[in-house]
């Protein structure tokens, strides 16, 4: 019986292959550093030293997890976020956070407004849970780039779900749009989208750049502080590490229970309100409001005018809007510095991106020739263990500024499985029967492919690798702890000047950072728009 | 043909040149599995033991493309990306002389001709038929497999598109099997799965 594209044992060979590089070795070599390592200090030394980081970093996945969670079930029954809004997900996250800083800071442009169009209005605010770094910011930066990310995977997941016959049945029966929302689709939604859920959540409680830019420092999150101390070679900061970094596996554990145990509580409340019979509609939410695309281009154009305006302003008082003096020629005198970061980012981000794509496509044309259809969760086990901890034992074990190519490595593993995540929807639902139809034409399995899939999936694959190029470009840890001399890159340097307090230079870094995702974007949009 | 919980024995099945054997049978029988093996399509989860012969030749390890068997299903499914005319000339052999011509002439022939540059999602379901079954035979087959091509058509339509396909294949000259679930579809000789039903 003829096979498709290769037979079954290219099939084996092509999922070990990926399974190694990008999942078995880079695991393999976590395990075997931590079995090998012995840790220093004691438990008791450890949680009397980290124990508050810990409780703040469960706290603030939890909220922040949580709140995500349920503005995401109530925003992804409004308008459909389209490949455009794919792009605001991919802005990086420390651009986001700098530009967001400005904006709703105590003396911020958003107080600014406020103070201009309220004359009564005194003075910047004094204390403010906005302040410049608190964790309530935190909170709110993350829960404002998160939210996209979970809202267009609810959204793949509803188009998915057949609502209108289910919606149909249930206005048959009486019920509001709104209760049918939160009764019929939510529950079936809760499941679908626990894996991308989970993965915020691991990310929460691993994020360095981003605490670091605007997180408290009395305690920092446990993971901003275990990075804090790797960078104390004494025996006592490192026996610290060591635990802080179990400790952080132990935090991402505890928040996936909990959040599990949350789905659940929610599943039998859901349940209970669906069998009481009542029809009756709730008041409008305005989160579905906040979740509209037009909630998220105008957030997304403030940050970047703020970005820019502060990248050129020479003098800036409160409570003027815009700034008093101009001094555009900080880019020029940047140039040189920023022209080899783009170069060490987009070479960087270009290779990881197409490795993983390649890899991902790779996965996917095997698993659909298996007629393997549901997301195997395995494959994205790196998005489900704290990046800290990967990223600690790597540089342990090889060493740090090893070059460019466990550099390269190191973003692969992480561009995989977003490229992964990013491309199976599309790629599983495409129909193996065009293949079929242009084989039974005479066109082999290769010409078939390039010939037929790849024009009609080109926008879903050519976003998919933008979202891997997006996923290197904003990479922190693995640069700064595997090559932070050899090859710094535009985000390194934009976290260590803005945490450094320079937020003009480091709105140029930020803008340069986030020019580069968005034109990769722009680019893919515009080269796979549909025709009319 | 070993399914998940049944499956069916099928003595010899022989289909003569310019002759077309229907396959019927309940839904999930195995009629389009039996329609995907004859392609040389792999299918996990079935077992298929048997010989496959075409003009003499065993088909068994052929890939698809060698097969020259061609397919013609109830979506149609014209390639969304290219127009009526690409189509055409995606399935039409390189060697052919006057690709262009034969194109245009053979839209002609259907009174399709205004919609050479049009995409196939501009078409209606009838014409979607007569493209598709022209696109099957440009690559020109040695034989042909029909998958319910007439199921998605209204009555009116059906009756045309049916007659216009078996002219075709009657010029072509050559086997071809329909798969479907109406008796009135079939043109010669029925055969019906549900005989070599097993549990």
């Amino acid at each position: 019986m003829a096979t498709t594209l290769p037979p079954l044992a290219m099939h084996r060979l092509v999922r070990t292959a990926i399974a190694l590089l990008w999942l078995i070795i880079p695991l393999g070599v976590v395990v075997w550093h931590n079995s090998t390592t012995p840790f220093g200090g004691s438990l008791v030394g450890a949680l009397s030293a980290l124990g508050n980081s810990a409780w703040l970093t469960l706290s603030v996945t939890l909220t922040t997890s949580a709140l995500v969670l349920l503005a995401a079930l109530a925003g992804a029954r409004g308008r459909h976020l389209n490949a455009t809004w794919a792009s605001f997900i991919a802005v990086p996250h420390v651009a986001f956070a700098i530009g967001l800083l400005w904006l709703v800071s105590p003396s911020g442009w958003l107080v600014r407004l406020v103070d201009g169009l309220l004359p009564m209005w005194q003075g910047p605010i004094q204390s403010s849970a906005l302040s410049g770094k608190s964790t309530f910011t935190l909170m709110v930066v993350l829960v404002l780039k998160e939210l996209p990310f979970l809202l267009l995977m609810a959204q793949a997941n509803v188009q998915q779900m057949p609502i209108q016959p289910w919606q149909q049945q249930a206005q048959a029966l009486g019920y509001s749009h709104r209760r049918f929302w939160w009764l019929i689709v939510v529950p079936a939604l809760l499941k679908r989208i626990r894996l991308p859920l989970y993965i915020i959540a691991i990310y929460t409680v691993s994020v360095v750049d981003i605490p670091l830019l605007v997180g408290p420092n009395a305690p920092a999150l446990l993971a901003h502080e275990v990075y804090q101390l790797n960078w104390q070679f004494t025996n006592n900061t490192q026996g610290l590490v060591s635990w802080g970094s179990l400790f952080l596996v132990v935090i991402a554990f505890v928040s996936v229970l909990l959040l599990r145990g949350l789905e659940w509580v929610l599943q039998r409340w859901l349940g209970y309100l669906a069998l009481t019979g009542k029809r009756a509609c709730a008041a409008k939410s305005s989160v579905k409001r906040a979740t509209t695309p037009w909630f998220w281009a105008l957030l997304a154009m403030s940050i970047f005018i703020s970005l820019l305006l502060q990248s050129g302003q020479q003098s800036w008082f409160y409570p003027s809007l815009w700034p008093q003096g101009w001094q555009w020629s900080r880019w020029l005198t940047e140039w040189p510095y920023i022209a080899p970061l783009l170069y060490n980012t987009w070479i960087l981000a270009a290779l990881s991106a197409t490795l993983a794509w390649l890899s991902a496509i790779a996965l996917l044309e095997v698993q659909a020739q298996s007629q393997q259809h549901t997301l195997n969760g395995g494959w994205l086990t790196m998005l489900m263990i704290p990046q800290l901890v990967l990223v600690l034992s790597w540089q342990q074990t090889i060493g740090p500024d090893n070059g460019f190519i466990g550099l390269l490595w190191s973003h692969t593993v992480f561009c995989f499985p977003y490229a992964y995540l990013t491309l199976h929807g599309a790629y599983h639902a495409y129909p193996r029967r065009w293949l079929w139809q242009a084989r039974s034409l005479g066109y082999g399995p290769w010409a078939a492919w390039f010939k037929v899939l790849v024009p009609m999936l080109k926008r879903p694959l050519a976003l998919a690798w933008a979202m891997a190029f997006s996923i290197s470009v904003a990479q922190y840890l693995p640069t700064q702890w595997l090559a932070p001399v050899t090859h710094p890159t535009l985000t390194t340097e934009a976290v260590s000047i803005a945490s450094g307090g320079d937020w003009r230079l480091g709105s140029v870094y930020a803008l340069a950072q986030w020019a580069s995702v968005w034109s990769v974007f722009m680019l893919v949009l515009w080269g796979t728009r549909a025709r009319n | 043909m070993v399914f998940k919980h049944h499956q069916l024995v099928i003595p010899k099945l022989f289909v003569a040149a310019g002759d077309v054997l229907t396959l019927t049978g309940a839904s999930g029988i195995g009629k389009s599995s039996l329609l995907q093996w004859i392609l040389g399509v792999d299918q996990p989860g079935v077992t298929i033991e048997g010989q496959l012969t075409l003009d003499g030749n065993d088909l068994g390890q052929w890939p698809i493309e060698r097969r020259q068997i061609g397919l013609v299903t109830q979506q149609a499914d014209l390639f969304p990306h290219m127009t009526v005319a690409q189509n055409l000339l995606f399935a039409l052999p390189k060697r052919h002389a006057h690709r262009h011509d034969w194109v245009a002439q053979q839209l002609q022939s259907v009174d399709l001709a205004h919609y050479a540059k049009a995409y196939p999602d501009q078409l209606s379901g009838g014409q979607r038929a007569r493209i598709a079954l022209l696109r099957s035979l440009a690559a020109a087959p040695r034989s042909l497999l029909l998958d319910e091509p007439f199921s998605a058509l209204d009555v009116k339509l059906r009756t045309t598109i049916r007659e216009f396909t078996w002219s075709k294949l009657m010029a072509a000259n050559m086997p071809a099997i329909l798969v479907t679930h109406d008796a009135a579809d079939a043109p010669g000789k029925v055969v019906n799965l549900e005989q070599y039903y097993y549990d």
